[in-house]
């Protein structure tokens, strides 16, 4: 390179560092509109370079050429430059936002689950576990002797009329006759044969009733029993019991009615009941053992008490999980089950 | 039972709202499952027939004018019991009514019937939403003025109480009065008058009385009524018996029915004159016997109560009336019957005639004699003012049993505090028990002698005390207490925690529980089992439908039903599994109850839609069972085994420590037709809950650790060539015991025409270690050897070329 004066030199040491530190800048940038303001600063028709070529004549006329080809070639290596960044903007934006659909589902683990009725007998026995009561199971098929006679119900009582039964066709044996358990009642007579006070068991389980089915009645369903003896249990116990469990299972906020009502094996009777839909749904049965039931079973009633309850799973359930269809648990229809 | 507030409030003055009444009934024990308002209809006067024209255009209709008291108004009429002076509730238009079809309140619009326009309309008691009936206008009483709006004559409120069946006294007006007046505090506005005011001063005495068995009926009242008009009762009686549900059929019926809602004692009335001979009993039926009863059935008398007169039975005791001596509008003479029949013998009647009526329901729950004189004061007083007629002589009264008994119970001072956990004051108890009727005697330390009132036949033992206090006083006065005392020490339910563990087991891997009603019927039933157990099978009696006759023996009906429904809404694979219980028939005891799993695999196993899918097969089904047995450290093993309901190969017992514990295979086709499963491959696995966990009770120890090695492990693969028909355990059997080989695992199995007829290519992966030093090559190459000398030696097994 021939070059004369100072004027000359400068120019070419000015484009070089104008190349290199628009070089630099353009590495950072990685926005489109960043890239528009280095165009404008660098390649615009106020840029450095813009101004020299646009200025040319100010130069000694031999010098013109090199300058002009050298300002020429630098606006040339900006301007694919350029070109080169904005292929990549326009790229990153569709490989990292547009090719990546985060938003199709995600490979659910193979998972299984219990049935809503399974699920809700877990959680009331539980809640009374915690509580010292321990679970225990009886037979599904009965004898009329534990499902009525020594729960206070003779024959032709008219309470029987609370229970419609199905009936086993079977003779009768020894006075005895088979049916499907109506209530887990029966167990309570069974535990307290078997064992000495105390006493605090949960019993889980089956039951059936001849009666129509309707959204809110099925004639197969299952009940949880309680039954707690000991030598000074009152109602003050039954009721600080069941509230407890209320509360665990639905909450401190759910309002609980608590009222007379009759069963022929405790005295005095209970009904309990949650609110459901601005009405009351009664959620289980319960009273203070009955002296005679005791009597039956071989206590005395006048040394040892106790209270005895009957909770609804299918009830619970309902409330809990805002089930509108009672028939739905023993339908298995995967659509419901699979909520749960 | 249906009680109207007006009804009550001639016993006692109410002074709360309807809902608070209701509500303070249903916390003490009788529970309001619904409050009826009659009476919100706007417009509706008290209107007179003036004239009764056929329409022109219709047989049955009628076109009436009535007199409103402002005009004469034209109406479109099709009732069949109108008369001219008729009194008449009529609905102008723009009244609002209850209309029955939308069940709702609406406004009356004009309407043109048959080309002529009706002016509104005359209310039948259905559309007033006092009564059934609406093929009948309702009649107003003759008494009301013209002009009257029915509001201000026929409002009401009508509770519907389900009363406990040990409430024999809350089944009548009076029954809820006398608790409306414990629980407000208001006292009763009447006193019962009993009968001694009825005797005429003469000895005449046109029939004897006779109880057979003093079991059967404690006390029989008869009155002999002569000469009474039978006709329509008057509108008050009327309109009392359709507020509660109930059709008025004549004056003396009705009366008889008044009472019994009334005061709870249910009454009949016979036709004298078919009464032959002088004689009325009442004994047990005897053979061959048989009557025609009110509702026109010919019943068959067997081992019931009756009525009868010198020749024949004229009644159903104490639930239904023979049609011979019913009452009609030729009745003169009536024999009134007020009786305490005895409840049991009453129910076993009804139940072996399959009758239930509002008698029944009351002396089923057991009624006290005394009522009987109550409640025949009150009939015949009604029915000489209503019906006309004499009692030319007394009242006859057989009381053989319980006569003027009351019972009395003595409570404890301590016994109170004792049950219910609270020291109600002496003064608060006794003002509540006298407020019921009770009445109390206090002895020198404080205990209660107490008297029971008649009606209370439910009260005998001070528990029943206790809660008539808790009930009145309120149950939510009663404060709660935690439960102290001690724990019951009791072994841990081994069986029912290790049962729940089995189901959690199962739905870790991924298996959604379901639960099948117990009963099935008897062709599913026999469909999946084996033919030897159905004579095993538990019938149910008064089965709810023919889908439900037998208990399940097995749990597979239940499991393809499932499997049925779901294929035709369910797209996901079906990974399904019940664990319940089925039963077996015993002689002379309960069924023999087994707790079972059975859980069935089917359907395409496909992570997502953009995965890649393959069809559930006999070894998802076996892995679950795999991992089952892993979890509990138990080993498996299966051997081929035949059952017609399985495809013949793939059928398996599941076996553990030799014990036989269940079945696993591929349900045979045809089975699956039966349950309308077409084109899908099923596999089912069956588990013998109490086999499993008698055999194996210690299972639930916790799982004991083994030391490992923490030299690297080398891998070989061997690609063999095999007899067929060597399974793939047994290869691993052989292998497994050789020192340092750790682990065998198959990865490749295939069979190809290049491959000779009876052979196949089995790539195994010998996974080698020493727990003592790292192994050499050579001595690697030694194990792997030695695996193939001893395939070599036992199944002829080669490396592949």
């Amino acid at each position: 390179m021939n070059l004369k004066d100072s004027k000359s030199k400068l120019v070419f040491s000015e484009l070089s560092d104008f190349k290199k530190i628009a070089e630099i800048d353009i590495e950072k940038i990685n926005q489109a509109q960043d890239l528009e303001e280095w165009k404008i600063k660098y390649l615009g028709r106020k840029s450095f370079l813009t101004n020299v070529l646009r200025d040319i004549k100010n130069y000694d006329i031999s010098e013109r050429p090199a300058i002009g080809s050298e300002a020429n070639k630098i606006r040339k290596f900006l301007g694919n430059l350029f070109e080169e960044k904005q292929n990549i903007i326009k790229n990153n934006q569709q490989s990292s936002l547009g090719a990546f659909d985060y938003s199709l589902s995600g490979r659910i683990p193979n998972i299984g689950r219990l049935h809503p009725v399974t699920q809700t007998i877990r959680e009331v026995c539980s809640a009374f576990s915690s509580l010292g009561f321990q679970i225990q199971e009886g037979p599904e098929v009965e004898w009329d002797l534990y499902n009525f006679d020594l729960l206070n119900i003779p024959k032709n009582h008219p309470a029987r009329d609370m229970w419609d039964t199905l009936w086993i066709d079977e003779e009768e044996i020894e006075g005895k006759k088979m049916l499907l358990r109506t209530h887990t009642s029966p167990m309570q007579a069974r535990i307290m044969e078997k064992n000495d006070p105390p006493i605090r068991v949960v019993i889980p389980g089956k039951c059936y009733r001849y009666e129509a089915t309707d959204s809110t009645h099925e004639w197969h369903f299952n009940q949880i029993e309680g039954l707690a003896i000991d030598t000074n249990l009152n109602f003050t116990d039954l009721k600080g019991t069941l509230y407890d469990f209320a509360r665990k299972i639905f909450g401190s906020e759910r309002k609980i009615r608590f009222r007379c009502d009759y069963f022929p094996f405790v005295e005095p009777g209970v009904d309990m009941s949650i609110d459901w839909n601005n009405d009351w749904i009664e959620i289980l049965g319960a009273g203070m053992v009955h002296p005679k039931v005791l009597e039956s079973v071989g206590y005395d009633p006048e040394k040892y008490s106790g209270f005895a309850f009957g909770v609804g799973v299918e009830r619970i359930a309902m409330i809990r999980h805002g089930i509108d269809d009672i028939r739905h648990f023993y339908g298995n229809d995967m659509r419901f089950l699979s909520q749960f | 039972m249906k009680v109207p507030l007006s009804w009550i409030s001639e016993y006692i003055d109410i002074k709360s709202s309807p809902e608070e009444i209701a509500h303070l009934l249903t916390l003490a024990g009788n529970e309001v499952s619904n409050i009826q308002n009659i009476g919100e209809w706007e417009g509706v006067v008290v209107s007179e027939v003036k004239k009764i024209d056929p329409h022109p255009n219709a047989d049955k209709l009628n076109i009436v004018t009535v007199n409103t008291g402002s005009s004469n108004v034209e109406v479109v009429c099709g009732a069949n019991n109108l008369y001219l002076g008729q009194k008449v509730a009529f609905a102008p238009i723009g009244s609002m009514l209850f209309n029955p079809k939308t069940e709702r309140m609406e406004n009356l619009k004009k309407a043109k019937i048959r080309n002529i326009v009706s002016n509104g309309m005359i209310c039948s008691s259905l559309e007033l939403g006092i009564g059934e009936d609406h093929q009948g206008i309702y009649e107003v009483d003759g008494k009301e003025p013209i002009g009257t709006l029915l509001k201000n004559i026929l409002n009401d409120t009508i509770f519907d109480l389900d009363i406990t069946p040990n409430r024999s006294d809350c089944f009548s007006i009076l029954g809820i009065a006398r608790e409306i007046s414990a629980i407000t505090g208001e006292k009763l506005k009447i006193n019962l008058n009993g009968v001694e005011s009825l005797v005429p001063n003469t000895n005449k005495k046109s029939f004897t009385l006779n109880i057979e068995n003093k079991n059967i009926c404690s006390r029989y009242m008869g009155a002999l009524i002569k000469g009474v008009t039978v006709k329509n009762s008057p509108e008050w009686i009327k309109e009392k018996l359709l507020k509660i549900g109930e059709k008025p059929v004549n004056n003396i019926v009705d009366i008889t029915n008044l009472v019994m809602f009334e005061l709870g004692q249910p009454l009949h009335a016979f036709d004298f004159q078919f009464i032959e001979g002088s004689n009325i009993n009442v004994r047990k039926s005897q053979k061959d016997e048989k009557i025609l009863t009110i509702d026109n059935e010919t019943r068959k008398l067997d081992d019931v109560v009756v009525i009868s007169d010198s020749k024949k039975p004229i009644a159903v005791a104490g639930v239904m009336g023979g049609k011979e001596s019913e009452i009609t509008e030729n009745t003169k003479n009536i024999f009134l019957e007020s009786a305490c029949f005895d409840s049991i013998h009453n129910r076993q009647s009804a139940k072996n005639l399959g009758m239930k009526t509002e008698a029944t329901l009351r002396f089923e729950k057991g009624l006290n004699p005394k009522l009987c004189e109550y409640a025949i004061k009150k009939s015949i007083d009604l029915i000489i003012e209503i019906a006309g007629g004499n009692l030319e002589e007394a009242v006859q009264d057989l009381w053989i049993k319980d006569k003027n008994k009351s019972k009395k119970i003595t409570l404890k001072k301590e016994k109170v505090n004792n049950l219910l956990g609270v020291n109600f004051d002496q003064e608060t108890i006794k003002n509540t028990l006298i407020s019921l009727g009770f009445s109390i005697n206090e002895t020198s330390n404080k205990d209660l002698d107490i008297t029971v009132p008649y009606w209370r036949q439910d009260v005998s033992i001070p528990e029943d005390i206790c809660e008539e206090l808790a009930r009145i006083i309120g149950y939510e006065k009663i404060p709660v207490s935690s439960l102290s005392g001690q724990i019951p020490q009791w072994e841990p339910n081994d069986y029912f925690n290790i049962r729940e563990k089995i189901r959690d087991i199962l739905v870790e891997s991924g298996m959604q529980e379901i639960i099948s009603y117990s009963a099935d019927s008897k062709e599913s039933q026999l469909l999946t089992i084996e033919s030897e157990n159905s004579e095993k099978l538990v019938k149910i009696l008064n089965p709810m439908s023919r889908d439900f006759e037998y208990l399940r023996f097995s749990l597979r009906s239940g499991i393809l039903k499932a499997v049925s429904k779901n294929i035709r809404i369910w797209r996901e694979p079906l990974k399904i599994f019940e664990l319940g219980s089925v039963f077996e028939k015993q002689n002379n005891d309960l069924p023999n109850i087994k707790d079972v799993i059975c859980g069935a695999f089917v359907g395409d196993s496909q992570e997502n839609l953009w995965s890649k899918s393959r069809k559930l097969d006999f070894f998802d089904a076996k892995g679950t069972i795999q991992y089952l047995f892993k979890k509990f450290q138990l080993p498996l093993s299966l051997q081929l085994t035949k059952e017609k309901n399985f495809i013949d190969g793939e059928c398996f017992n599941i076996i553990s420590n030799k014990i036989q514990l269940g079945k696993i295979g591929k349900i045979d086709s045809r089975i699956l037709r039966k349950f309308d499963i077409k084109n899908e491959e099923i596999v089912i696995f069956e588990l013998e809950l109490n086999n499993f966990i008698k055999n194996f009770h210690k299972i639930t120890k916790p799982v004991s650790y083994k030391s490992f090695s923490r030299l690297p492990e080398s891998t070989r693969d061997l690609d063999l060539i095999i007899d067929k028909s060597v399974l793939a355990e047994e290869i691993l059997n052989e292998i497994k015991p050789i020192k340092n080989i750790k682990n065998v695992e198959i990865f490749d199995i295939f069979q190809s025409k290049n491959l000779p007829k009876n052979k196949k290519s089995l790539g195994i992966r010998l996974i080698i270690s020493s727990d003592k030093n790292t192994l050499t090559s050579e001595q690697i190459q030694s194990l792997e050897n030695k695996a193939l000398k001893n395939l070599n030696k036992k199944f002829g097994a080669e490396l592949r070329g």
